[in-house]
């Protein structure tokens, strides 16, 4: 057998047990980080889809960026990205990750957070109501399953592109 | 506080002074830094705000003091106008020591300079290398366009369609 072959199905096997063991930094930015709590908790209990929050960066899957990003909170959010060890999901949360949201016209929020690191799942809305957080995260499952969830890999390759961003948008030429 | 402005009037004689609907006290530039000293003296004791609004028309920057008095449970609005062009005042933080942080904020805001208080040093914005944020006559729009890349040719509705054509949205099946 051919090491791609062997490869690609192992892939496929380590897919399948990623999507059942999915650890969320905790991480909150902006106001979204409010939605959380109940979703964690009792009534929504995400737990039982294999998803529970983590305190260290190191040992997370998920980066869940909850709310507007800010020049300072950026580049917080570099370095926890950088120190997650691979593969890791960023999950954009609101409005605010997609286009700015209401700080459309700030001065100090960053507009698309998909030009500074690579995201595999928004969830709209300002605020998501927990359960479209739960269908967000059963829909990430499904992604990381066919194997369509490969932004680290786009962050590898693509690693110039990202860089060059960061530093032009936070003055560190 | 008629007993507080007979005083008053003698020694600052140019204050305006109102007292509906809120007690304020507009002075000139140089006697500002006096006239909280004098307030101070006489139990306003705690500084509640400190802060500047831009009169851009008038070319004005307007720097309010709130004080509060603890025992008579009375406010009042000391006030002053620098010119935009020249933002430059005296530190009050020697008679309140709080207000070393908002002169920190309006520096950074508003770019007004202190005199006496050497910490003015950034606060809130990382490395910000531009004009100062707060100011009227800084284009927020404009250094939006310029420093984000934002599309803002195309209207939101129209992106959201094209990307939709273009397949890079995909719909949630089960909804």
């Amino acid at each position: 057998m051919k090491d791609s072959t062997l490869d690609s199905r192992w892939e496929k096997v380590a897919n399948e047990m990623r999507q059942r063991s999915m650890w969320m930094l905790h991480y909150c930015t902006g106001c979204g980080a409010i939605e959380l709590p109940p979703t964690m908790t009792a009534r929504w209990d995400m737990e039982r889809f294999g998803i529970t929050p983590f305190v260290t960066p190191r040992q997370a899957d998920i980066l869940l960026v909850t709310g507007y990003v800010a020049l300072k909170t950026l580049r917080r959010i570099v370095t926890i990205y950088e120190q997650m060890p691979d593969p890791k999901y960023v999950v954009g949360f609101g409005s605010c990750t997609i286009n700015g949201g209401i700080y459309w016209d700030s001065y100090n929020v960053i507009k698309k957070l998909e030009h500074y690191i690579p995201i595999d799942l928004y969830i709209a809305g300002c605020m998501p109501r927990p359960e479209s957080i739960i269908s967000g995260f059963e829909k990430l499952m499904d992604i990381i399953k066919t194997g369509k969830a490969t932004g680290w890999k786009k962050y590898i390759e693509n690693n110039d592109y990202y860089k060059t961003n960061q530093r032009t948008v936070l003055g560190e030429k | 506080m008629q007993s507080l402005f007979e005083d008053y009037k003698n020694i600052f004689k140019k204050a305006k002074i109102t007292e509906t609907p809120a007690v304020k006290v507009e002075v000139k530039l140089d006697d500002f830094v006096g006239t909280v000293a004098y307030m101070k003296d006489h139990g306003f004791n705690q500084l509640t705000l400190y802060t500047a609004v831009d009169w851009i028309k008038e070319g004005n920057f307007e720097l309010v003091a709130i004080l509060y008095n603890t025992s008579y449970l009375q406010e009042i609005y000391v006030k002053t106008f620098i010119k935009r062009t020249e933002p430059r005042i005296e530190t009050i933080k020697d008679l309140y020591p709080q207000a070393t942080t908002y002169e920190r904020e309006m520096h950074e805001m508003f770019g007004i300079d202190f005199l006496g208080n050497e910490n003015l040093t950034e606060f809130v914005l990382e490395n910000w290398q531009f004009a100062p944020p707060l100011r009227k006559d800084f284009d927020t729009r404009q250094f939006v366009k310029d420093y984000y890349e934002v599309e803002d040719d195309i209207s939101e509705r129209e992106y959201i369609n094209r990307q939709i054509k273009y397949g890079r949205f995909e719909y949630n099946e089960r909804s």
